[in-house]
């Protein structure tokens, strides 16, 4: 019930075996290392290995080279270096340093290729400019006595008018822009001030013709020329593109793996900057499953030559001790709830095993039907086969797939049908028909399920609060109910005990409970109400798929009269129908199944928040 | 037969009016949820938990409901 037990170690040794303990505890993924702070037992920290600036510059270069080609996919990594092709780091460190360089050529080719196409397509707007005003390249040239302006205004005529308000002696070429017109003045230069003020006024903006200042020839051969060049670029970086594609394929596996490889490589590197160092020893302290303990000491004696000292120390008070749950096979999937929520503190009790049967229970009788348990079931395999990645959620809702084909039978239901080809399913309970019944059965069960927190709970404070608060605090609880419930049945007179017994066992559980919790204790008392009636939900979202799968059916009973063609949208309604109701009832089981757990069994007894064991040689993100 | 149609009316009063309450205070809980977890993602449980409190209340809307349906039956 409690997760796995764990021994805090602390391995001390000469420096010289350090490197030889690094790669075996890496080898081994058994210790979780708590980071040594700087100054706690008058020690240092380590300085990381000689060779984690190389591997850090190495693992940089591979990095920004997978991401430029675009590396994805994922590799398993086996035996180092020689998986990725190479003996060693200095043949490793070759390669990328030749993939690098490769890479970084066709790359700067494509960005000069780039620089050159921008300025083209400037360029290219100013010829065309230049074409569509009809001048050539020289008309802004080599005047003495005109001042000359280029560029766009919204609106040429006006632009003419308060021109010759001005001055008759100037010559305007406009053509039409996409927005507005571009045009070309030239003005005697003592007008120029004038003029230039006409031209604000009419919304002028300058288009600098920078780029053919020197060129020479016709407008339509510069052109030309412009596009000539243009197209080669365009080759050119296709080309450039193609060898990256190219490159990214050849060497995908490559980086990937080596990726990998030197991240590992690296962790070990650095793995002193998580010790404690004196002149000639260090000291690592961490956490292993105590079960783990003796292979540990040992491994660690054969790789230094027994130059290694192993301490074992059983957690004391606050310390924050990694957690790893520990569930036999069939409740494991079950894990995947609490690393969803929290992780159970080390000494709480992990609730994994409870949730095994009580998750499925509630799911199948909220989803209780054959056919749908029987649908679910058969595509959750499927899918499980299909997207691997999707293996926590379905090994958790396999399990409650097959509950609900058993509620299904004790519920006598089969897509919302209550007989099969004429014949009346055989049931307990009919769903649709006895309403008061079901959530009556619901609240009795968040009855039993609330109590079991409440005893879980007991059981958590005993070991850390003492007999007398865990008893108070939690049991208490279950005295009150009991004590209300006494209460009542002797007021309706169905038993044969005057109310006050009942009433006093209620008033001293209170009395306890404040005792044990202070005034936020009874302040709970009209929760405890409402979470036993959040469990009439068990019977409500269930009813309502039933009523929701009826309803579908009988709009299909009715088109089948309709004949063939009301045959054939029958069977449409039926397979969307179900189908949606299938989905809404998937989503809303488990929900709502989540957080019957979540809401109103965890808050009983479950603090969680625990950090996860994360062994030394696992990935850590 | 009218005085059915009142009952189921005063049933779904019961239940509609109680689901828009809770989906209301859900609505703005749902949001700074997600927004807590998309800062950091372990507040999922707590964030769940805190999202479906409002759920109560259209569970007293249900019971409610059936208790006004029994009413009219007994």
């Amino acid at each position: 019930m409690l997760p796995e037990r764990m021994k805090k170690v602390t391995v001390i040794g000469p420096k010289a075996v350090m490197e030889k303990t690094v790669k075996e505890l890496h080898k081994l993924k058994a210790v979780h290392v708590i980071d040594h702070q700087r100054g706690e037992l008058e020690l240092d920290i380590g300085s990381p290995f000689e060779k984690a600036g190389r591997l850090s510059e190495l693992l940089v270069a591979i990095r920004s080279v997978s991401s430029v080609l675009g590396i994805s996919g994922k590799k398993e990594l086996s035996n180092g270096f020689r998986a990725v092709g190479v003996r060693n780091l200095v043949e490793l460190e070759r390669a990328a340093r030749t993939l690098n360089a490769g890479v970084n050529t066709i790359m700067s080719g494509l960005k000069s290729a780039d620089e050159e196409l921008k300025r083209l397509g400037i360029k290219d707007a100013q010829l065309s400019f230049l074409k569509n005003l009809g001048l050539g390249l020289a008309a802004f040239s080599g005047y003495r006595s005109l001042a000359c302006f280029a560029g766009t205004v919204k609106d040429a005529k006006k632009l003419r008018q308060s021109l010759l308000a001005i001055t008759d002696r100037f010559e305007l070429f406009t053509s039409e822009e996409k927005s507005g017109f571009g045009i070309a003045l030239f003005v005697s230069l003592e007008k120029k001030g004038e003029a230039a003020e006409a031209l604000a006024r009419n919304g002028f903006s300058e288009v600098q013709l920078t780029e053919v200042k020197d060129l020479s020839g016709s407008v339509p051969a510069a052109m030309e020329a412009v596009a000539r060049k243009k197209e080669k670029l365009q080759r050119q970086k296709e080309s450039g593109e193609k060898s990256l594609l190219r490159l990214g394929r050849k060497w995908n596996d490559f980086l990937l793996l080596a990726e990998q490889l030197i991240s590992i490589e690296l962790e070990k590197a650095q793995a002193p900057l998580r010790f404690a160092v004196s002149k000639g020893t260090f000291v690592v302290t961490g956490w292993v499953p105590s079960k783990e303990l003796g292979a540990l000491e040992e491994r660690l004696n054969m790789a230094t030559g027994e130059r290694i000292f192993v301490d074992a120390a059983l957690p004391h008070h606050g310390d924050k001790v990694p957690v790893k749950l520990s569930n036999p096979g069939h409740a494991k999937p079950f894990e995947f709830f609490m690393r969803l929520y929290a992780l159970p503190r080390y000494d709480e009790i992990d609730p994994t095993s409870f949730m095994f049967i009580t998750f499925p229970l509630f799911f199948g009788f909220i989803l209780g039907d054959i056919g749908y348990g029987l649908v679910t079931f058969f595509l959750l395999l499927w899918l499980k086969g299909r997207i691997p990645k999707s293996a926590p959620l379905v090994n958790v809702v396999i399990p409650a797939s097959v509950s609900s084909i058993i509620f299904g039978f004790l519920f006598g239901e089969a897509f919302g049908f209550e007989s099969v080809f004429g014949t009346e399913l055989p049931r307990l309970l009919s769903r649709a028909h006895a309403i008061n019944e079901l959530l009556v059965i619901s609240v009795v069960i968040g009855l039993f399920h609330i109590n079991l927190g409440f005893i879980l709970g007991f059981f958590n404070e005993l070991r850390h609060k003492g007999l007398f608060k865990a008893f108070a605090g939690k049991l208490s609880w279950v005295f009150l109910e009991l004590g209300v419930a006494l209460a009542v049945l002797s007021i309706m007179g169905r038993i044969g005990l005057p109310a006050y017994v009942g009433g006093g066992a209620a008033v001293l559980a209170v009395m306890l409970i404040t005792m044990a919790e202070g005034f936020r204790g009874p302040i709970e008392i009209p929760g405890l109400l409402s979470n036993l009636m959040s469990y009439a939900r068990l019977g409500a979202v269930g009813l309502s798929s039933v009523i929701l799968a009826v309803v579908i059916n009988d709009m299909a009973a009715e088109m089948f009269h309709g004949g063939v063609i009301g045959s054939v949208a029958a069977v449409i309604v039926l397979f969307v129908g179900h189908t949606i109701n299938l989905a809404l009832g998937l989503l809303g089981s488990f929900l709502h199944s989540l957080r019957l757990h979540y809401v109103e069994f965890f808050t009983k007894f479950f603090e969680g928040g625990a950090i996860p064991f994360r062994p030394f040689g696992t990935k850590t993100g | 037969m009218a005085e059915a149609g009142i009952v189921a009316i005063g049933a779904a009063l019961a239940i509609g009016i109680s689901a828009m309450a809770a989906a209301i205070a859900e609505k703005e809980i749902g949001s700074a949820a997600v927004g807590a977890m998309a800062e950091k993602e372990e507040t999922f449980g707590k964030g769940l938990i805190l999202t479906v409190i409002p759920e109560t209340l259209v569970i007293f809307g249900l019971v409610v409901a059936i208790l006004i349906l029994n009413l009219a039956k007994g």
